[in-house]
């Protein structure tokens, strides 16, 4: 019986190079960087520690963005971004876990999770952060020379709407970018966690730019941790025409419109988490509404 | 793989499989470890250690990300003058937590006081006060935040808030401060 027990061997590569040779050989080799997702979700693979690769803990500061590497901890990232990130934006990724955890999970690990979305994923994808994704490619005779290819994604297309990783196995997440954008206001709620109640939680992210006439660039992103990521361009468009302060017919018909695309989107998810998302969404409009009211 | 690292300040030297659980191996080491209701799966926070100064839960570190590092169990915190304080914290308030989240909350009320330490010094020497990451352990939302690591709901959170201001005061007195 003990023949059958696999030990999953590690791999501890020390540059990018040799972390995208390591992977390119062994595509089914699980990326290891915190450990605080994986380890609840033993795995018989081999492991590939992503911690030792110096590139994928760099941050670049500019005004412009903040850059930082797949491998840096939640924690770390408020650290270095506390001057960036604005203030709702630091807030809602603060609330994640707990400093034990936040110390251990890293950016790329919770962006990257394959069963999982987190809240961090609902937080990059509204206010626009893109990821540097390397795509590995096997070439020439037996495929023995390993290539790369990487290309630059917004966070909101990493998901399917049912929530699921986009790419395949024979990908790296390297480098995270994260704008700066001092016009844009950020509102974040989450309810339920993740780990404990799947099928209750929503992440909730809208972003907008406020003006004389109402609001701009509206972005709305809900994520759903086992059944769905919504982001609708479509239904981002249409809140663009709604002035400020909102009437209630105007905001009853953008809930209307959202429930429909939700159940087209996301059909997964569940009717607790639908109602949540309509409730929520509502909410956040009146809370813009009632911010329009006091400046007129 | 071959596995060294300090536990309770006794240098180790084993062979364990590469993704072996860290509370796993403690629990062999240290007897006075094993926990009879961890759920070994990030849920209880029963498990914690101080690995390398800073609170972990021992249940998510595999033995290759242990490889190096310095752990401290309750069983060797205990006889620190840090825990002195806590455990006169809870003598005065008349708290005192279940036996089996005794040992996870003092290792982290500990880890809390240090890295408020750290914080408040480095505001210090910065003199700012533009740091968004401003902690404070008087805030009892942030200390409700951090406890909820632990699962364990017997002792209220108003009262663990005590423990930790009143154990502050007394480090700091133990400090010269």
């Amino acid at each position: 019986m003990a023949d059958n027990i696999k030990t999953p061997s590690i791999y501890l590569p020390k540059t990018l190079s040799d972390l995208i040779v390591e992977k390119g050989r062994n595509p089914d080799a699980v990326l290891f960087a915190g450990g605080t997702f994986l380890m609840t979700r033993p795995t018989s693979n081999d492991i590939i520690s992503i911690l030792g690769v110096p590139e994928l803990q760099k941050v670049t500061h500019t005004d412009r963005f903040l850059e930082i590497g797949s491998a840096i901890t939640i924690e770390q990232l408020l650290n270095t971004g506390s001057y960036l990130l604005s203030k709702s934006t630091f807030n809602a990724i603060e609330s994640i876990g707990t400093t034990v955890i936040r110390s251990r999970a890293t950016v790329g690990g919770a962006l990257c999770s394959r069963s999982m979305r987190f809240s961090l994923s609902c937080i990059l994808a509204t206010i626009g952060a893109q990821a540097e994704i390397r795509t590995i490619q096997r070439k020439g005779f037996r495929g023995k020379r390993i290539k790369s290819i990487q290309n630059w994604y917004s966070v909101r297309k990493l998901y399917s709407p049912s929530g699921d990783f986009m790419f395949g196995n024979n990908i790296v997440m390297t480098r995270v970018r994260i704008p700066a954008r001092d016009d844009a206001v950020q509102i974040f709620r989450f309810l339920e966690a993740p780990m404990k109640n799947p099928s209750q939680a929503v992440y909730f992210g809208f972003e907008y730019t406020p003006n004389q006439n109402g609001i701009s660039q509206p972005t709305l992103c809900v994520a759903y941790p086992e059944t769905g990521f919504f982001f609708s361009q479509d239904f981002n468009s249409g809140l663009s025409s709604l002035s400020m302060p909102a009437e209630k017919k105007a905001v009853d018909e953008q809930c209307r419109i959202l429930r429909e695309k939700l159940s087209e989107a996301c059909p997964e998810i569940t009717e607790v988490q639908k109602a949540r998302t309509i409730r929520l969404f509502t909410s956040v409009i009146q809370e813009i509404s009632q911010q329009f009211m006091t400046l007129v | 793989m071959k596995l060294n690292f300090t536990v309770d300040g006794v240098q180790h030297s084993i062979s364990v499989n590469a993704d072996k659980p860290l509370n796993r191996i403690i629990e062999e080491l240290v007897p006075s470890f094993a926990i009879s209701n961890a759920c070994r799966n990030a849920s209880c926070g029963n498990c914690i250690v101080l690995v390398n100064g800073n609170a972990a839960l021992s249940c998510l570190i595999p033995a290759f990300r242990a490889n190096g590092s310095s752990i401290l169990t309750y069983s060797a915190f205990r006889k620190t003058r840090f825990c002195h304080a806590i455990e006169r914290a809870y003598a005065e308030t008349g708290t005192r937590p279940c036996e089996q989240c005794y040992a996870a909350k003092t290792l982290l009320i500990g880890s809390l006081l240090n890295r408020y330490d750290q914080t408040r010094t480095i505001l210090d020497v910065n003199k700012t006060q533009d740091n968004k990451q401003n902690i404070s352990i008087y805030d009892q939302n942030y200390l409700a935040r951090e406890f909820s690591i632990n699962s364990c709901k017997c002792v209220d959170i108003g009262q663990l808030a005590q423990v930790v201001e009143l154990a502050y005061t007394f480090r700091r007195r133990q400090s010269g401060r």
